[in-house]
């Protein structure tokens, strides 16, 4: 008995602490985004609350709290105000998989990644029921639109981890990163292929620019959560955000390595004699390294954002069915291949081989999807077809 | 701007597959927003910054009035009316007492809750001695707490004169110009 | 209280739980007048039944519950039920046509039910070695194991009805190929 209550406690704080730390890290990744998004426009972003504009993220989420909560009349009640937490519970139940550090995870599943894909698409009932609660033609098809983009991206999404997967013989997060740990490389540079279709569909999947269709501010006033005011509002930001934060990290625990130090082949070691700072250490430096490549990823996020128009419907589309998906089941069956190389040949004739193959794989798979493109567009324009 | 034309301009005569397979059309967007993110901001702070190196009020805005004065402190005003009649707003007052040379100026009040900023008290004023009589001045922030700080009376519109930098640009040129008569007259003098 | 009695108190009143939430939104999803009411409460019934995946040891499937029944084939429900009209569904729905094909698709459900359970839990000596198996049966290697060599033929059998379906849907949808 003592055990269990002694695990269950264990278990509330660590929760707590990740949950603080994340909800911190989502109010910083706002005030991250702006200020990026000022920088790269040549302006300043927010510098009037505190230094620099450091306590922004507070100030608005205090106004968010106090400000009035508006609601539709004709708005469904029950699901008006159920789906801002349909939306956010899944982002943050998806916390509970991820491997800050060797000692630091909520828990383990043996299905961790399936887990995480399980739940994670479940936050889209939260958009699509918004927008049908609110009665309201926009927000309709704000949700309409997200319901489509997430269904065809979530194929190739789970698609795409397949083959760093074959890899890391395990679905677990923390087998994933101790695989990568043992061998001494990152997925990422025997799956650059799979890399880049996540991290794509992982874009798409958060709303976030290139595929931000469900929010498109010029055509659709605020998609989805046009109907939503003060503190519901909030609850949309915060999982867009917790979102992009829970994107980030599956890509660093599944391609760069999780907790792994960029430096680890040096094979550098904090010396014994330091005592109590090297325990210190080495159970903070593996948290240091995994919120840094989060940290990266989460700029890189922010910075294709600041740089790229929206896609038109139709485009996004076509890049999900029938760019990504045939990429990705490539990806696969090159994956197959690439295991059983690398399993037979020492690494300096692997690595040259496999990336050769590679980008063979890459243009042979471009031609391809160009020439069935002006295939169809040929087919179309002689039978007069839309 | 120069920057992404020139970007556009290469992304779109790209006609090879492979660039475009490898994602080098993104790459090109990205160095380019990558670019300004390190570029000096040229944002200007404005409460706490008023103006900057590179940047500031011009001297033709057309702010505040002001009655201007000479360098010892008299005001230049003729006392006209010249700017009162053609006001269209009737927004300048003005009342004096005496007559001919002994005339005395009681009261200049321009109210500029009528004011639209038409610059043509400027214009009409006929008096040209470095500056006009009435002149606007550089300064743009007018908004004040209540309606009756919108009239400004002749002392406010002195001190207009004073907080501007345009009553030292005068004194400078005044001082200039005596110092050209002294050398004149001196050159005179010699010949 | 021993503590293998209180595991089996806790595993009965999870699973009453569970199948109380499985029962009560199933029979919610029939009797919703708003059909994206029936579809929320259709969901919680997934989840119902992923509990008890997860009950039995078998996150696999449970994951593969959610991941495919919750987060895709619901949002294609959800995706046709806003696309179409409100006036269309209850009109459909007010109409009793159907009601015997449905009764009799019932029926034929509860006699396979009834069958497989004489066949297999009921027959002496297979329960004890279901509960043998089951120890590993949830786990990944497992299935991806059995799918690719006792079940290998109804695995591609199945696949290939899915290609057809996906065929016809094509078909349907563009009248001239």
């Amino acid at each position: 008995m003592e055990g269990i209550v002694r695990d269950v406690i264990i278990a509330l704080i660590k929760i707590a602490i990740v949950l603080g730390g994340v909800a911190l890290g989502v109010a910083y990744s706002t005030y991250l985004e702006r200020k990026v998004a000022g920088w790269i426009q040549v302006r300043f972003g927010p510098m009037r609350v505190g230094p620099h504009g450091l306590l922004q993220p507070i100030a608005d989420g205090l106004k968010l709290f106090i400000k009035e909560d508006i609601m539709p009349r004709q708005a469904d009640k029950l699901i008006f105000y159920l789906s801002p937490v349909i939306c956010l519970v899944p982002a943050f139940a998806v916390l509970a998989v991820i491997p800050w550090g060797p000692d630091f995870y909520i828990t383990d599943l043996n299905i961790g990644l399936l887990y995480i894909f399980a739940v994670a698409s479940l936050g889209i009932f939260g958009i699509v029921m918004a927008g049908w609660a609110s009665n309201s033609k926009y927000p309709m098809l704000g949700g309409l639109r997200s319901a489509a983009q997430m269904v065809s991206y979530e194929v190739s999404l789970g698609l795409s981890v397949i083959g760093a997967l074959i890899f890391a013989e395990s679905l677990s997060m923390v087998g994933i990163v101790e695989k990568q740990m043992t061998t001494g490389v990152w997925f990422v540079f025997l799956q650059p292929v799979g890399f880049v279709i996540y991290f794509i569909c992982g874009l798409a999947e958060t709303n976030r620019l290139p595929f931000d269709l469900p929010e498109a501010e010029q055509e659709l006033v605020a998609g989805f959560h046009t109907e939503y005011s003060a503190m519901k509002f909030a609850f949309f930001f915060l999982a867009e955000y917790t979102n992009m934060i829970v994107v980030s990290s599956i890509a660093t625990t599944v391609f760069l390595g999780g907790w792994g130090s960029p430096f680890a082949f040096l094979g550098i070691e904090f010396p014994r004699s330091l005592g109590i700072v090297k325990s210190v250490l080495d159970f903070g430096m593996p948290i240091f390294w995994f919120l840094l490549k989060v940290f990266l990823l989460m700029f890189f996020m922010i910075w294709v954002r600041w740089t790229f128009p929206r896609y038109r419907y139709d485009q996004l589309m076509n890049i999900g069915w029938k760019v990504l998906l045939p990429f990705a089941i490539l990806n696969i069956i090159f994956s197959g291949l690439e295991f059983t190389l690398y399993e037979e040949l020492d690494w300096y004739l692997f690595y040259p081989l496999a990336w050769l193959i590679m980008g063979v794989m890459v243009v042979f798979g471009f031609r391809l999807i160009k020439n069935f493109d002006q295939f169809s567009y040929s087919k179309m324009r002689e039978e007069g077809i839309e | 701007m120069e920057d992404y034309i020139k970007v556009k301009r290469e992304v779109g005569n790209r006609k090879d597959e492979m660039w475009y397979a490898f994602l080098q059309d993104l790459k090109a967007g990205l160095c380019l927003t990558l670019g300004y993110l390190f570029k000096k901001k040229i944002t200007m702070q404005y409460p706490y910054e008023k103006s900057t190196a590179e940047w500031s009020i011009p001297l033709r805005w057309r702010g505040l009035h002001a009655l201007s004065a000479d360098e010892n402190g008299r005001l230049k005003c003729i006392m006209c009316l010249q700017c009162m009649k053609i006001c269209p707003d009737h927004c300048i007052k003005i009342r004096f007492s005496g007559a001919g040379k002994e005339r005395v100026l009681e009261e200049f009040t321009v109210d500029l809750s009528r004011c639209s900023a038409c610059g043509l008290c400027f214009e009409a004023c006929p008096v040209n001695s470095i500056t006009k009589a009435i002149v606007p001045t550089e300064k743009y922030e007018l908004s004040v707490y209540s309606r009756e700080g919108l009239v400004y009376k002749k002392e406010d519109l002195l001190k207009n004169w004073y907080d501007s930098v345009k009553s030292r640009i005068a004194l400078e040129k005044a001082e200039n110009m005596k110092k050209e008569e002294v050398k004149k007259e001196e050159k005179s003098v010699e010949s | 209280m021993n503590p293998e009695t209180m595991n089996e108190l806790i595993n009965y009143l999870i699973f009453g739980s569970l199948a109380f939430i499985i029962l009560a939104s199933a029979i919610m999803v029939i009797t919703r007048k708003e059909v994206v009411h029936s579809a929320l409460f259709l969901i919680l019934c997934f989840f119902g039944v992923a509990g008890l995946y997860i009950q039995l040891r078998a996150q696999f499937l449970a994951a593969v519950q959610i991941l495919v029944y919750a987060g895709g084939i619901m949002v294609l429900y959800l995706f046709v039920i806003l696309l179409v009209n409100r006036k269309v569904i209850e009109e459909t729905k007010r109409s009793k046509s159907f009601k015997k094909i449905f009764i009799l698709v019932g029926l034929v459900l509860l006699l396979e039910f009834v069958l497989i359970f004489t066949g297999t839990v009921l027959k002496e000596g297979v329960k004890e070695k279901i509960v043998e198996e089951s120890f590993n049966m949830g786990s990944t290697e497992y299935i991806g194991g059995i799918l690719y060599t006792k079940f290998l033929f109804p695995f591609e059998l199945v696949s290939l009805v899915l290609l057809a379906a996906m065929i016809g849907a094509i078909v349907l949808s563009k009248r001239k190929i």
